[in-house]
Formats: structure tokens, sequence, C-alpha cells
């Protein structure tokens, strides 16, 4: 499969709520599945809207995930001390299914 | 292994480094003893000569005493007393130039005496009394350059010196040793010292006024007063603080680089590889530490069950209340790495809520009973896969019970550390269990040739795997065993069977052909020949995946060399641990061949292994990620690695 895979400009993230996160393109192609979303090839709409509908999150778990993805772009390949990414107790769960779902 | 301990006094395996430094140099016990005695004759053999000498001196001083007998004495003593004289003058209160003076002369003297011997050796049985007081004044002397006599000690020397010439000889011949000078310079750099304090003003005690040495502004002097930095004086307290957040950030600096180093090297061998984790591994980990108030996992993905199986048992959290997350009604496979915990009713219940467990693997169940294996045997319908490590509760009767039960569904068995798996089990599962393809038997208390020949019974055998059996198993034994399922084996692990020799090797080579993964750690019987006739010309087999070589002392850089050529293309995994011979010409020969997958490598204890071997192996070895180097000293920080590669057990990455 080729890619055909643009990571510039912005994507919109959505809840099931209705809340909408803009981040990068390229944090949020942390997750395998956004990313092979937004291959051309694949040819899904969100694609060519750059906005994408998650109907199984709710915006608290949402933004987490978006703090996950600028975290890992902040961090990755930086060499020093990474401080620890936090989670809610509660939420652990319900954000290890979604992990599970994104590939990330 | 107690056999081989009982045997004789074969040891082998890895030494220290100074050991191994000393092999390289060629010392051993036996050289340093041999040098000692050497010395020691050549001692006596000086000793017993010089007593001849003087016997024949005395016995010649007999027969000539005569005629100028009194012109000789008088000369002598004549000489002694302008001697004395000069002697007198060093006293102990004399500073270094006149006791260097001292020194030379008394060498000039020792030449001197060079030439007066013969004529002192006549006169010293006739004239006792003036021979004494020439050699008390000798010994005088040699104790002025000693620098430590006294008016008390010369006398007691002089009372001294009424013994045997010989004594007398050898203390005037002694010239001060390098320590004793060494001594008295820092004994006078301690004095000068001294006298430079005194010349200074003592530091103010705590409490005093003084005026700082910077801002010349009045202080009280306490503890923690600074001293000025040309040492003048003191500073006041805010001046000195000044200083104090630089010094207090270096120190801080020191200190949490020595906390990265410790934790680098501890993530190194938890095997954290990269800085940032994914999101489903710190999912995991917080909701492992928050285990006991999770109600239910739900669906999370099986291959997370795993890993938080994995991390559960890690920290020893899995119990009888957590490990109920785990049984998910329709699961195939479950997993628990630390059963320990886990009483035998609680491993009972996995029979009762997971009916359709198709692969069971149970770690350190040792508080599992007779009735919970029988339970597993009627009520797992599905059951193809069972490893019970650590049951060592469960009686043999239970075990047959099992078999019998499950029949030829079985296709994978393990168990380990028990002393109740003997050769009736062995039995039952051959006649109950033949598409057994999986079987693994780690260290079983009764584990024998016998138990081992009743394998052949086995034909569609993949895997075998007999590791650290406590009794013999011998080469008889399992060359039957390969030769009725050899042809078919994918991995053979040999581990610890100490008792095999090359025969084996042979067997392997001749029947093996599909091997994939061979362990033949720890066997430290076979010989560099048997390894290099296994690995030469082995056609039928195109090349393994895993080897270990682990403790096999017998493995030289020309069987190296063989294993290369013969599997270097394959293989994936690699361990030479503790091979001591393993030279620096097998690394040469590395150069020439590429080992494309190799993805694993441990090279531990092999004191060849250096900077450029490590950088030469990362050339031919591109995917390489894992690399073991415990007790390879040679390696420093100034390796260079790869990124992505993660070496483990580099001495400079351990020590602060």
């Amino acid at each position: 499969m080729s890619e055909a895979i643009d990571d510039e400009g912005f994507i919109t993230l959505v809840s099931n709520d209705g809340f909408q996160f803009v981040l990068p393109k390229r944090c949020a192609f942390a997750s395998k599945t956004i990313r092979n979303m937004f291959n051309k090839n694949s040819g899904y709409i969100e694609a060519k809207e750059n906005c994408v509908k998650f109907e199984e999150m709710r915006g608290a778990v949402l933004e987490k995930v978006c703090e996950y993805f600028i975290y890992k772009h902040k961090y990755s390949g930086y060499t020093g001390q990474v401080p620890e990414f936090q989670i809610p107790a509660e939420m652990g769960l319900e954000l290890l299914t979604i992990a599970d779902f994104l590939e990330t | 292994m107690s056999r081989r301990s009982t045997s004789g006094s074969y040891v082998s395996g890895p030494n220290s480094a100074l050991t191994e430094f000393l092999r390289e140099k060629g010392i051993d016990a036996s050289s340093i003893q041999a040098l000692s005695h050497a010395r020691a004759r050549a001692r006596n053999a000086a000793a017993a000569e010089r007593r001849a000498q003087l016997a024949q001196q005395t016995a010649e001083a007999e027969l000539e005493e005569g005629a100028d007998e009194n012109e000789e004495v008088g000369e002598s003593s004549a000489a002694a007393g302008s001697r004395r004289r000069q002697n007198r003058k060093s006293t102990k209160d004399e500073d270094d130039d006149e006791q260097m003076l001292d020194i030379e002369y008394l060498e000039e003297e020792e030449e001197e005496e060079e030439v007066v011997k013969p004529r002192r050796g006549r006169a010293s049985r006739a004239t006792t009394e003036i021979n004494l007081k020439v050699g008390g004044k000798r010994k005088r002397k040699s104790t002025t350059v000693k620098d430590t006599e006294s008016e008390f000690e010369e006398e007691e020397e002089d009372e001294y010196v009424e013994e045997e010439v010989v004594t007398t000889r050898a203390t005037r011949a002694r010239k001060p040793t390098k320590a004793e000078l060494k001594k008295k310079k820092a004994e006078e750099e301690r004095r000068r010292g001294e006298d430079d304090l005194a010349d200074e003003l003592p530091r103010p005690q705590p409490g005093q006024i003084a005026f700082c040495a910077s801002c010349q502004n009045r202080f009280t002097v306490t503890a923690y007063s600074r001293a000025s930095e040309d040492g003048e004086g003191l500073l006041c307290h805010p001046c000195g603080k000044k200083d104090a957040p630089v010094e207090k950030a270096a120190r801080k600096r020191k200190q949490t680089t020595r906390t990265n180093k410790k934790s680098n090297a501890r993530a190194i061998l938890d095997g954290d590889t990269s800085n940032v984790k994914s999101l489903q591994e710190i999912c995991i980990n917080t909701l492992a530490k928050y285990i006991d108030d999770v109600e239910s996992l739900g669906y999370i993905g099986s291959h997370n069950v795993d890993k938080m199986s994995q991390i559960i048992c890690k920290n020893r959290r899995l119990s009888n209340d957590t490990i109920k997350l785990f049984f998910e009604p329709a699961e195939h496979v479950l997993r628990f790495y630390d059963c320990s915990k886990i009483s035998s009713d609680g491993l009972r219940e996995i029979g009762a809520l997971v009916p359709t467990l198709r692969r069971l693997h149970l770690n350190w169940c040792g508080l599992m009973k007779d009735e919970c294996l029988d339970y597993y045997g009627t009520q797992l319908r599905q059951l193809t896969s069972l490893e019970l490590y650590g049951a060592f509760n469960v009686t043999e009767e239970s075990y047959i019970r099992f078999f019998q039960n499950v029949g030829s569904r079985l296709t994978e068995f393990g168990v380990s550390d028990t002393s109740r798996f003997t050769v009736n089990a062995v039995e039952a599962l051959v006649d109950n269990c033949p598409e057994l393809e999986v079987l693994r038997l780690r260290t079983l208390t009764h584990l024998d040739d016998e138990c081992v020949r009743l394998l052949t019974g086995l034909p569609n055998l993949k895997v075998l795997e007999i590791t650290n059996p406590q009794e013999s198993i011998t080469d008889g034994a399992i060359i039957d065993a390969l030769n009725s399922f050899g042809s078919g084996l994918s991995e053979l692990i040999l581990e610890g069977c100490s008792d095999l020799t090359d025969e084996t090797l042979h067997a392997i080579h001749s029947s093996c052909g599909r091997l994939d993964v061979l362990n033949l750690s720890g066997i430290d019987l076979i010989t560099n020949n048997g390894i290099s006739h296994l690995f030469t010309e082995w056609t039928q087999n195109y090349g393994l995946r895993e080897l270990s070589l682990g403790r096999c002392v017998g493995l030289q850089s020309s069987s190296f060399a063989r294993v290369i050529d013969h599997s270097g293309r394959t293989l994936e995994k690699l361990s030479i641990n503790s091979c001591k011979d393993v030279k620096k010409d097998a690394w040469d020969f590395l150069q020439e061949f590429r080992l494309p997958l190799l993805e694993a490598l441990d090279v531990s204890f092999v004191r060849s292994v250096d900077d450029s071997v490590i950088e030469s192996i990362l050339k031919v070895a591109p995917e390489l990620k894992w690399l073991r180097v415990w007790g390879c000293n040679k390696i420093t920080e100034a390796c260079a690695l790869k990124e992505g590669m993660v070496l483990i057990g580099r001495e400079a990455d351990i020590l602060a």
C-alpha cells in the first residue's frame, strides 16, 4: 500500500457530546487508526473534510487523548528525563479501550 | 551437577575479571609458588655462602694472629675515634643538609670499608673491645640516617652490638629503603606545615567578632562561615552566600545524574526502550496500580489482557480477587505468571468460569492440589495445552488421571519443579497422549534415562525441552529419543543436561534436519571438535533461528566460525555466554560475514569483547536490538552504538 499521506495542516476531532479539538495533523497521526483514515488511497470522507467524529468517545476522554498526542509529539526523540503522563484512575479502563481502538 | 562435584574437582564457568587478567598474563598459583621457592632457595644459598666465607676468614685470622697486629689496631682505633667525633656532631637537632651529608658520608665509608674488610677480619678476634667500638659507632651512624635516634637509643645500640659480627655487618650494610626515606620526607613536611600554621593567625572561634575579608563589615563568626578565596580571612554571611547557589546546583546536578544513570540502567533491564510509552501502556500501568478497585476489565483486547496479567504478576498483585477480572467466559487463552497467592479453590474456578479455555499457562501454582487438576481434566473440554509450573503438591496419580481424561486432545504439556512427576506419569503421558507436539520438562527431580527412553513413543513431538534434570541423563537415552522423533523436531532444549557429550551432537547432526531452535547451555562436556562437527556440512538443516551455547566452555574461535558459517544467515538469537575461548580471531572472521536477521546477541563474560568488537558486530548485524555484555569489562562508554539498540550490562552504565 502506497503511503499518500499529507501531514501538513490541522485536524478537528469531535467527541460524541459535541466537543471539538483542533490540533496539528502530525500530532494526531500518533494514532495508526487516524493515520490510516487519512491515507488518500483509502478514500475516507474524513480525509477530505479534515474532521473526525468519534461516536464512542465523550469529551473528557477525547481531551485526554489529544493531550497524549501533544505529549507524544513533544517528547518523542527527546533524550532527557520525560515527565510522566498522568491519567486519572477512574478513566484508565475507558481510555485503554479507546487506546486499543486508536492503536496508539 | 552434584555427581560432577563428587566425582572430581572439575570447575568451570565464568571467572572474575582478576582471574581472567592473571590467566591472560600466564600467572597462576603454581608459578607464584615456584617463584617464591626459588627466591627462598637463593636466600638460603647466599646465607650459607656468607657463613662459609666468614668461617674461613676467622680461620685465617687465627692463623695470622701475630706481628703487625698492634699497628693495625692502632690505626683502626684512630680512624674510629675521628669518625666518632664527626658522628657526635650530627645529632637529631641538626637539619636536613647535614643529614644528607651524613648519608653521603655513610656511603663513602662503606666503600672504604670494602677495602678495610680483610684487615679488620684479621684483627677481629684479637681485639674484641676495639672491634666492638667500631661496630657500635657504625651502628650509630646508620641510625642517624633513620632520623629517629636519641641519646638513649645510641647507648642501647652500643650494648646491642655485642653480638656476632654477622649481625653487625648485616645491619651496617643496610641502606635506608625507599619507604623509610619517604616517611622521613613526609614527617619533615608535616613539621614544616606545623610551623607555617603557627605563623598564620588561627581561625577565629565561632561566636567571635571578625571583619569580612570581602566587604570589611563586622560580623559574628559561626561554624558555617566560609573562608575567602585567597584564604586571608573569613567572609560574612551575605558575602559567603553569593557562592552558595552555584555549589548547591553543582551538587544537585551530580546527584540527579547519578539517579538518572540508575533509573536508566533499571529501565534497560526492564526492557523499556523508548522514553515515550504508548497510551495503552500508560493506561495498563495506571490500571495495574489501582487493580484492587477495578470491578471488571470489559473489552480491552486480548493482548492487553495478557499484558495486564504480566504487569500485575510482576508486581505480585495477583490474588484470589484480582484473578477474577480475567475470567471472561469465552476466553481461549489464559496465562498467569505468578499464582503463588492463588488458593487451590481459586485456581479451580478457572475450570468453572472459563470452560472454553484451550490454552492454560500457570506459573508458580504451588497451592494447587489434586482435586484442582482432576477438575480441569473433566471440566475443560477444549483444553489442548496445559503448562503447570511449580505445582509441587499435585501427586503423580492426579497427573495420570488427567492424562487419561484428556487423552489424545492434549498437544502441549509442560511441567516443572516437582518431585512427584516420575516415570509412571511419563508412561501415562506417552500412552494416553500420542498427539503431543510440545513437551517441556523443567527441573524435575526424578527425570532420568528411563523417562527419556519412554518419550520415543511420541512420534509427533516437535518441541522437546529437558532443562536441568536432577538425575543423570546420558547420551544413549537422548540418542534413542532423537532417532525416533528427531527428524520432526523444530526445537530442542537440553539446557543443563551436564552429562551429555559430543555423541549427542553427532546424533543431532544426523537426525535433526528441521531444527530451528537449539539450546545446549551448560553442557560443558561438549568439545570444540564436537561443535565443529555438528555445524560442518550440516546440509540437511537450513540454518538455526535460535542457538544458545552459553557455558559450553569448549567452544573456541574455530567452532564459532563453523556456527556462523552454517547458521549466520538465519540466526535471530545467539548466545555464547561465558565461552571464554572465543578470541579476537573469531571476531575478525565475523567481519567477512553478514548476520542479516540477528536481533539478540549475548556475549556476556567473553572477555575478548571490547569496543571495536562491538562496533564491528553492529556493522555486520544491522537488525541487532538486544546485546548483552555482562562482565565484558573492556567495553567503555566511548563505544559507538546505534539508535534503537539496547546494550545490557555495560559496566560503565551501572557504576555511577
